[in-house]
């Protein structure tokens, strides 16, 4: 066991990944001399050469457009997009072609390729660095979302994305690149799409992903001091959503708070929270909560933490799930809280 | 109304031919069409083809029959445009975009209508036709369903008239009779409420909730009725019945049910009297039948037949039905008054306590009589506390002095 | 670089001609050859059928049996030539509009117009055919061109990849991060730019300033020819030369054909709108069908039984597409959630027996 960083364990996965299978390359800018801004494919040039690990034009679009071509060609492109903001020139690649060639094509082509995407606020990143833009991804059927929110999910869900048949979006988050675990990486052939329960609970449910579940564990942390027994779900697969996992914890705890760094309107919450409402109606003791992002563009660095959902915000909310038979008064018309 | 009249002439089909023979129209003068609706079919080289018209309006001629051959460029089928504006517009409406830059376009027409559906259509409960209840979550809503709660009849004490837990609770704890904290006891034994003692726990709860029942009652000396039973050689109940029978003639309006239903009270022409009488499985109430037809004797020894066979356990339904009025010696418990619950559906039932001696005044002197308390509850809507007391002041009477009962044989 | 370097990665400076509008040979300073006889005489059977075909599909859609038809009549040298010029094993990126091309090649004609007709996006197997399919989002294609042309290279192929793309279509970025991406890499990728004259209603004036489209390859270091899209005989050279030179690893080229768009830019278009006849009747005279017959008959290339021959083939093809287009397609709504993904997920099996339950009770109504 050795204490290895989220970055570190991406980069052993991607390692490990060209090394069982030559069909795997890697690129995009500054991936290959640099080894990536945040060192994630550190030392694969120098491993494998630059014919499988290799530096791109400054071109997103083109970046993911020709790693179309060449998944078409038998080929596994492991692509990077520099920042969150900086993949939007490749938004019509993905949606339009990534997304829709084996539908297109009634199977006959497919795009099994990794789109990594630095993600997530929480390193004052100034304009354009910190958005979570894994919304207009899960919204786009055909493309699957994953999201690590440790180092050792960091392994395995980018070992298992680059196996996958499908396309995968994966979203790092950016301010855990640097968290360390005491942990041998490894992966067990695990497919995408399973929810885990971090920490047991019973009397509330927190649902986060990505850099959401450090902070919800850290709130339940706090709540168990004032006596109330929170459980905290880790999404780690957005698409394919894993419902039995999510269902069996509502349904046992009966509340319900979901936590997200991304802008609270329409995002991928709101479909948390709508799933929930809908299988876990009739064991629900209060309403579904959703703790986000402000609905702004993302803030200045120096404002930063009074936006992003924090341990407050997050209990702010499970104060108000009724647990002293008293109505959440938020949204009650006529009464004044 | 003006009408522009449009000539379609049969289009060059892009075959290199020059004519085509009609095999069938699809459309008839008088009918609505659109753009792009396929009016006829024509046979060319060896394919038949559909032909659409490129005009909207009402067919105004078809130019030729079918079976005709006819050349490329020569009249087909003439349609009147619509002139109207209102017309254009329904015409516009029903016939859709046609084909646009990229695909086929809107379709004509919408259906409005809704095909079978899937599963049974759910129809909103009756509480939640107040949809607008306030509850603090669906598990309470539930709470109040499954308790036979109408949530809509809750009150409220959350604030916004939020329906809390406890709401519900109160009230389903309330309709149970007993603090939810009795009911959830551990330290308990439990019998369940079913076979006679659960028939038994129906009935008398059906009458208090039903019946708006008020009682009366008076201290009788019956030292005369127990010299008149020596007399007869009967029990004191025979002797007591006769008096009620008597009553009940004088004072019909006791001998009666309510109809709830047509509202209505009904009064029993015949007399079927019920007594009380305690078995091993229970208190019976086993029925004289025509107790009006019977003499005293008779009476008594109808009474005494129906007592062995409740001791017996052997009464059947037939015994227990058909009552009209209910006598309950109770004072055989050794008791004296009592708030007696009517037998539902009757109107009435005389309770008589224990007789035993007591301090009573004779003639303005102090002396020890026979003394025993009758207690009549009755239903007050059929009768107000004059007919009542006038019905107990009766048979008090006939009690004391038993000879009185002459004037009514 | 050298400037003779520089100086051979310029197009000529005009449109590449090898035969005139009347069919008579011209001089050609950029040096190309003619064709031989054979080829000429391949090119104008499959001319004549595409034609052909592009006229039935129109037909067609006035009748209602496709959604939208873009027609590429006027620009059969390209269509032709573009399939021609192609091996077996090579691969075709078209476009919407290019249809006839992939007649030409080889793909069934009714699979071609599927995704035409309403049906499903696709109905041919690419991988099959080597053809893509046929992209709606302009130049987007262009580097996933780009990116199977470098694949067939590190695999050790001698294969080249030919994408077809517009004069509209140059303007997206896509087009230009995909020279980028190809001169970059070395991609054994063909940009064919058939520059019709609009891109729908816009003027090449409107969709660039540039002296000529083929002048956008240097700036990316690539190989650019212009040729007169409407000389069959010229475009089998050209663009059979730059195929050629990719092959031997002479990296991307680029052609630019000018040709000119006959019809409308769908069945839906109204051109007048934008353009006047007298254009269009210009653009007739200069039909590059009957110039290659010309040019055939004097040479004595082609002879009446061969021209009726041509036109027998062609109309087979147009009574077999009546054929086979005058029923209905029928297709499964519940495959609707095939080729989502490899497997579907467990909510798109609940939403399948959600539409099966809306079927059924649709069945029983």
């Amino acid at each position: 066991m050795t204490a290895t960083s989220m970055a570190q364990a991406l980069c052993a996965a991607l390692g490990d990944a060209m090394r069982s299978d030559d069909r795997v390359l890697v690129f995009g800018e500054d991936v290959g001399r640099l080894g990536g801004v945040f060192r994630v494919t550190d030392g694969l040039t120098a491993q494998f050469g630059d014919q499988r690990c290799f530096d791109t034009p400054l071109a997103e679009a083109g970046i993911v457009g020709y790693a179309v071509g060449l998944a078409m060609g038998g080929f596994l492109p492991v692509v990077e997009m520099q920042f969150d903001a900086f993949a939007y020139p490749a938004f019509e690649q993905i949606t339009s072609h990534v997304a829709k060639i084996r539908n297109r094509t009634r199977g006959r082509l497919s795009a099994p390729m990794v789109i990594r995407v630095p993600y997530g606020g929480g390193i004052g990143g100034v304009e354009h660095h910190c958005d979570s833009s894994e919304a207009y991804y899960t919204h786009t059927p055909g493309l699957k979302v994953v999201t690590p929110a440790t180092a050792g999910d960091a392994y395995c869900l980018l070992r298992a994305a680059v196996a996958d048949p499908d396309p995968v979006v994966f979203l790092e988050p950016k301010k855990l690149y640097w968290s360390k675990e005491d942990i041998d990486l490894a992966w067990d052939g695990e497919p995408l799409g399973r929810a885990m329960v971090r920490r047991t609970g019973k009397d509330a449910t927190l649902i986060g992903y990505g850099p959401s579940v450090p902070v919800a564990l850290d709130a339940a942390e706090l709540a168990a001091a004032d006596g109330i027994d929170l459980e905290v779900v880790d999404l780690r697969s957005l698409v394919p959503f894993d419902d039995e996992t999510v269902t069996a914890s509502v349904r046992k705890t009966g509340r319900c708070v979901v936590v997200q760094e991304a802008a609270g309107f329409s995002g991928f919450g709101a479909e948390v929270a709508a799933r929930v409402q809908e299988r876990c109606f009739h064991s629900l003791a209060a309403p579904v909560i959703r703790v986000a992002g402000f609905d702004i563009p993302f803030p200045p660095p120096m404002l930063e933490h009074s936006h992003l959902p924090g341990v407050d915000r997050i209990l702010d909310a499970v104060d108000r799930l009724q647990f002293a038979d008293e109505p959440d008064l938020r949204y009650l018309s006529g009464v004044r809280p | 109304m003006t009408s522009d009249l449009q000539l379609f002439r049969l289009p060059d089909l892009g075959e290199g031919l020059t004519e085509a023979e009609v095999l069938g129209w699809r459309v008839a003068v008088g009918d609505t069409v659109q753009v792009d609706q396929i009016v006829v079919e024509v046979e060319t080289a060896k394919a038949a083809v559909e032909v659409p018209v490129p005009y909207t309006g009402t067919v105004a001629e078809l130019h030729a029959e079918v079976g005709a051959v006819i050349a490329v460029g020569q009249p087909l089928i003439s349609v009147a445009a619509a002139s109207s504006a209102a017309e254009r517009y329904r015409n516009e409406e029903r016939a859709g975009s046609g084909n646009v830059l990229v695909g086929y376009g809107t379709k004509e027409g919408r259906r409005v209508s809704r095909r079978r559906a899937v599963g049974s259509t759910p129809r909103p409960a009756g509480e939640s036709g107040a949809g607008a209840v306030r509850v603090i979550s669906p598990l309470v809503r539930k709470l109040a369903k499954d308790n036979g709660v109408d949530i809509a009849a809750v009150a409220p004490t959350g604030p916004g008239s939020v329906v809390l837990r406890r709401d519900v609770e109160s009230v389903i704890s309330r309709a149970a009779g007993s603090s939810p904290a009795m009911a959830a006891a551990a330290d308990a034994e439990r019998i369940p409420l079913k076979g006679v003692r659960g028939a038994i726990a129906e009935r008398v709860s059906r009458s208090r909730a039903e019946i708006p029942d008020a009682t009366t009652w008076v201290d009788v000396d019956a030292t005369g009725l127990m010299e008149a039973k020596s007399v007869l050689g009967v029990g004191v109940l025979s002797v007591v019945a006769r008096i009620c029978v008597a009553g009940l003639r004088r004072f019909p309006e006791l001998n009666c049910t309510v109809d709830t239903v047509r509202g209505e009270i009904v009064r029993m022409r015949g007399i079927n009297l019920g007594f009380a009488v305690q078995s091993d499985r229970g208190l019976v109430v086993p029925v004289v039948r025509d107790a009006h037809r019977l003499t005293t004797t008779e009476l008594a020894a109808e009474l005494s037949r129906l007592t062995e066979l409740a001791r017996a356990g052997s009464l059947g339904p037939e015994h227990m039905t058909g009552g009209t009025f209910t006598l309950n010696n109770y004072g055989v418990f050794g008791v004296d008054g009592s708030t007696p619950i009517i037998n539902h559906p009757e109107a009435g039932l005389l309770g008589m306590g224990r007789i035993v001696d007591k301090p009573w005044a004779v003639d303005g002197q102090l002396a020890v009589r026979k003394v025993t308390q009758l207690s009549l509850t009755f239903d007050h809507r059929v009768c107000d506390g004059g007919t009542a007391g006038g019905f107990l002041r009766f048979v008090a009477d006939c009690v004391e002095r038993p000879l009185t009962l002459l004037r009514e044989v | 670089m050298p400037d003779s370097a520089v100086q051979d990665l310029l197009p000529s400076p005009i449109p590449v001609r090898l035969l005139a509008e009347d069919g008579t040979v011209v001089d050609c300073p950029a040096g190309y050859g003619r064709p031989s006889t054979e080829q000429l005489r391949a090119a104008y059977r499959r001319m004549v059928v595409g034609r052909r075909f592009d006229t039935q599909a129109t037909a067609l859609t006035k009748q209602g049996r496709l959604a939208v038809y873009p027609s590429s009549r006027g620009q059969e040298a390209c269509q032709i030539a573009a399939a021609l010029a192609l091996r077996a094993d090579d691969w075709l990126f078209p476009t919407y509009r290019d249809c006839m091309a992939l007649v030409a090649r080889g793909v069934d004609p009714v699979e071609t117009l599927t995704l035409l007709r309403g049906d499903w996006h696709n109905g041919y197997d690419p991988a099959a055919v080597k053809v893509a399919p046929l992209c709606t989002p302009l130049a987007t294609h262009a580097l996933h061109a780009t990116g199977l042309a470098s694949a067939m290279r590190r695999k050790g192929a001698d294969t080249v990849v030919l994408a077809l793309v517009g004069d509209g279509a140059t303007s997206e970025g896509d087009f230009h991060e995909a020279l980028n991406f190809a001169a970059v890499f070395s991609a054994p990728v063909v940009f064919l730019v058939q520059n019709n004259g609009y891109a729908i209603s816009v003027p090449l004036s409107r969709q660039s300033a540039a002296p000529s489209l083929a002048y956008k390859g240097i700036g990316y270091g690539v190989h650019s020819e212009q040729v007169d899209g409407n000389d069959p005989a010229a475009m089998l050279a050209v663009l059979g030369d730059a195929v050629e030179r990719a092959r031997g690893g002479g990296g991307p080229f680029l052609v630019e054909a000018h040709t000119y768009r006959i019809e409308a830019h769908t069945n839906a278009d109204d051109a007048s709108r934008y353009r006047d006849e007298a254009e269009v009747e210009r653009w007739l005279a200069a039909d590059p069908l009957s110039r290659l017959e010309k040019h055939l008959r004097d040479t004595g290339g082609l002879t009446d039984s061969d021209i009726e021959a041509a036109q027998a083939e062609a109309e087979g093809l147009a009574a077999d597409l009546r054929a086979r287009m005058s029923s209905e397609p029928r297709l499964d709504p519940l495959a609707l959630f095939d080729h989502v993904y490899a497997t579907p997920t467990p909510q798109l099996a609940e939403q399948q027996d959600l539409l099966a339950g809306e079927l059924k009770a649709q069945e029983g109504s």
